[in-house]
């Protein structure tokens, strides 16, 4: 039984690090804001998940009464990374927009503008109109 | 046989580990809210491997208050540095614009 227990706990700690080894590679070495953002938001959530999952199998192989306890703790700990981590990337990646960083491209119109937000349309109203200029 | 032990400390040395390229990205980083996504990522690590540190010291129902409550600030503090840099705008350098945007 113990000996199973190690092995589930483990599997599920390495697979964590795995997970954010990605993550970690993937924030040093993506060109651009918005995948860095990409790297960080997944891969942080699930190693934290799987590396607290581990734990808490780790921890309540001991069988006592305060060890189910803190075992509820660490999944709570999971659950609250969960909910917070996916949000805390949205508002970033927001607030980024919103500052107007571009995202890399083989479109080389694209940059900022002096108020912030759409660049995106900017570029693709700036096409349509030179389409429209080449009709007339 | 293994000990638990030897894989905790296995676990926590990578951990920490992979947390030093995140390093560079906060000394480097081009705009301010890639240095603050780094630290982040940082901070909900440092939530695990506080709880590797209480398994070791065989004190988990210590430090796993611990963890919660840097989980929670850790979540506070990129939420509201996301909301002022909606405002200020100053990814690419320190000026902002007084709060008009």
């Amino acid at each position: 039984m113990g000996l199973l227990i190690d092995i589930i706990s483990v599997l599920l700690i390495s697979s964590g690090l795995v997970f954010f080894l990605g993550a970690s590679i993937g924030v040093v070495r993506f060109p651009d804001f918005y995948t860095r953002m990409h790297a960080a938001g997944k891969g942080d959530t699930l190693s934290t998940i799987l590396i607290m999952s581990g734990m808490a199998i780790q921890v309540i192989s001991d069988f006592e009464g305060i060890s189910f306890l803190v075992a509820i703790k660490i999944l709570a700990i999971a659950v609250l990374i969960m909910l917070t981590s996916p949000t805390s990337t949205h508002l970033l990646m927001k607030a980024g927009y919103d500052d107007g960083i571009v995202p890399v491209s083989n479109n080389k119109k694209a940059k900022i503008n002096d108020i912030g937000g759409p660049f995106l349309e900017e570029s693709v109203s700036d096409k349509s109109e030179a389409k429209k200029k080449v009709k007339k | 046989m293994i000990e638990t032990k030897t894989i905790l400390i296995c676990a926590g040395l990578g951990l920490f580990l992979m947390m030093v390229p995140v390093i560079y990205r906060i000394i480097k980083g081009p705009t301010a809210i890639d240095r603050i996504v780094a630290v982040n990522v940082i901070g909900t690590k440092t939530a695990v491997l506080l709880i590797i540190i209480g398994a070791l010291f065989d004190n988990v129902s210590m430090f796993v208050d611990f963890a919660i409550a840097y989980a929670a600030l850790n979540f506070l503090g990129s939420l509201a540095a996301s909301r002022y840099f909606n405002r200020t705008r100053p990814a690419y350098g320190h000026e902002s614009t007084g709060g008009k945007n």
